[in-house]
């Protein structure tokens, strides 16, 4: 997911600089306060942790092997602020030494990976964690969702970020990019709750304990999980029954937002007019996307949901 | 743990390291965006660009098969990005096969000029990336980013990073040695567990060490600053060479 120099337009990558930018210096503030004089040696040996756990291979089979990316792990054990300034660090290095990522394009890396990934993460980690209560369990599916989650957002930022910069169509970048990343985010999830089991088992207060979070309600009401899940996964169903309907809806909104290069080219008013794959546009391209949305969708509904449970618990009291 | 695997060729003696970091910072950033802003990177434009920076590379005297066995690992990536514009990108067909099963494969000239044009700009910028960061000790480079105003704990951050990486790559690979030589049979589901014990025990370590490392640096009134002897200094071969690049940037505009 690394973009290098060279394939995204001047306004993109600058765009990207400037989000990465307010992002990381926000979070840089947000963690001089929280921990003071100790952010230096804390981050800075985090940070060494994760690229030194990057390294660690986990032979998946078949001849490839997995590796942990890391933004989920880092902010579920140090909070939003302290991970964003970790996976900065790890970027930037990765840069310097393996020139993974190109320079220019380091800010919208920085973007997709240091503060929409953990983001994405802390959102659904902490709206998931205020359901099942405070057993294994809980943080177990929290875990493992935030990791999938945040590397299909980092991955869907890439892709749109692609693009919009005119170097490929959309309809073709974010389908392939999240499905990709659907598959490489299992074993992210798989690889975070492990190390997370592990450090549940010696170190509990380091998972529970409030660093800028707030805590998970006490027992959780069993039924509300169920509807609640009940819910979602209405909501993906119905999600990608509609947008199997209308695929040519979201190649309109592509065009409508400007992501074809030179809109009023004649090239894309006839899109996927160059090729004929029988059924892809169709099915394929709308599963994909459904997917895509309903995980966002599923992210946003229940970290709000997770609110108001816990509004409601609040004012009850 | 030996230095090796962050930067290893930025000891060489040669021009090209002995240049002042910022300096070398500034000008190969600018050279960087110079390729990156061309709107087409024509054929010509490429040559040029491929002449200067191979000159540079050998000036460096950073090995060939070092530089090739890192660009090509690196190419490999942005090859996989591009490897599907040619044939999904609208306009004139250049060349058009039908396969079996209904399927069309055709390859397009804009697709094929954006497809050479994305693939040149991030090659000459990788190979230009390589050299610039083998050629610039890693404190040295933090010290030329501390210099150009990037933000102060950020770059703190980075030299405790450069610090104690080798430290934790170290703990890792004992624990990893560890773990082979009493299971060296282990079934996936036992292997995938130790591996995360050690990971999740790897945290800890560098979570408690960076506590110790803390409350040292206290002891020995730590105050948010790093000192170091060396200083910079910018000679004539310094401007010179900016001035080349300069030039250069400028001259290219023009053809």
């Amino acid at each position: 997911m690394h973009l290098p120099d060279g394939y995204l337009s001047t306004k993109v990558w600058i765009a990207g600089w400037l989000l990465s930018g307010t992002g990381i210096s926000a979070s840089l503030k947000q963690s001089k306060k929280l921990l003071e004089e100790r952010t230096v040696p804390l981050m800075g040996l985090l940070s060494a942790f994760i690229f030194a756990a990057q390294m660690v291979n986990f032979p998946v089979g078949a001849g490839t092997s997995g590796h942990l990316l890391g933004a989920a792990l880092a902010v579920i054990l140090l909070g939003l602020a302290p991970a964003i300034v970790v996976m900065t660090t790890v970027l930037a290095v990765q840069c310097f030494i393996f020139q993974d990522g190109g320079l220019t394009a380091m800010g919208a890396n920085l973007f997709n990976m240091a503060v929409i990934g953990p983001i994405t993460a802390w959102a659904v980690y902490r709206g998931l964690r205020l359901i099942p209560g405070n057993g294994l369990t809980g943080v177990m599916i929290a875990t493992g969702l935030a990791s999938w989650c945040s590397v299909v957002a980092a991955s869907a930022a890439c892709a749109t970020e692609l693009a919009l910069s005119g170097t490929i169509k959309f309809s073709l970048v974010f389908p392939a990019m999240t499905i990709v990343h659907m598959v490489i985010g299992i074993a992210e999830g798989v690889i975070t709750c492990l190390i997370l089991g592990f450090i549940w088992s010696v170190r509990k207060d380091l998972i529970i304990q409030d660093r800028g979070r707030i805590f998970s309600p006490g027992p959780a009401d069993r039924r509300k999980v169920v509807v609640l899940f009940c819910i979602l996964i209405l909501i993906v169903i119905l999600l990608s029954f509609f947008s199997s309907l209308l695929p040519d809806g979201l190649e309109k909104v592509a065009e409508i937002l400007g992501f074809a290069r030179g809109g009023s080219e004649p090239s894309f008013q006839a899109p996927l007019a160059d090729y004929t794959w029988p059924g892809l546009e169709s099915v394929f391209l709308s599963t994909a996307l459904a997917g895509a949305a309903g995980a966002m969708i599923m992210v946003i509904v229940s970290a709000g949901i997770a609110r108001l449970i816990v509004h409601r618990k609040r004012i009850r009291h | 743990m030996h230095h090796a695997f962050l930067d290893r060729y930025a000891y060489l003696e040669s021009f090209v390291h002995k240049l002042d970091p910022r300096m070398k910072l500034i000008a190969f950033f600018l050279l960087l965006l110079s390729i990156v802003l061309h709107d087409v990177l024509y054929p010509r434009l490429f040559i040029i660009y491929a002449a200067m920076i191979s000159v540079l590379l050998f000036i460096s005297r950073i090995p060939l098969s070092f530089i090739l066995r890192k660009a090509r690992s690196i190419s490999l990536i942005s090859v996989l990005i591009a490897l599907p514009l040619p044939f999904f990108t609208a306009g004139e067909k250049l060349f058009s096969v039908s396969l079996p099963g209904g399927f069309a494969l055709s390859i397009s000239r804009p697709g094929m000029v954006l497809f050479l044009n994305v693939l040149g700009k991030s090659f000459l910028s990788i190979l230009l990336l390589i050299l610039l960061f083998n050629s610039t000790k890693f404190p040295d480079l933090l010290k030329a980013f501390e210099r150009l105003k990037v933000p102060a704990v950020m770059v703190l951050i980075l030299n405790f990073f450069y610090r104690y990486i080798f430290v934790l790559i170290d703990d890792m690979e004992r624990m990893l040695v560890a773990m082979k030589s009493r299971g060296p049979r282990m079934g996936k589901f036992a292997l995938f567990k130790t591996l995360g014990a050690i990971l999740g025990n790897l945290f800890l370590r560098s979570f408690e060490r960076a506590e110790r490392v803390y409350m040292a640096m206290q002891a020995r009134n730590f105050n948010g600053k790093m000192h170091t002897l060396q200083s910079f200094s910018i000679s004539g071969g310094d401007l010179a060479f900016f001035f080349c690049v300069l030039l250069a940037i400028t001259g290219v505009r023009f053809i």
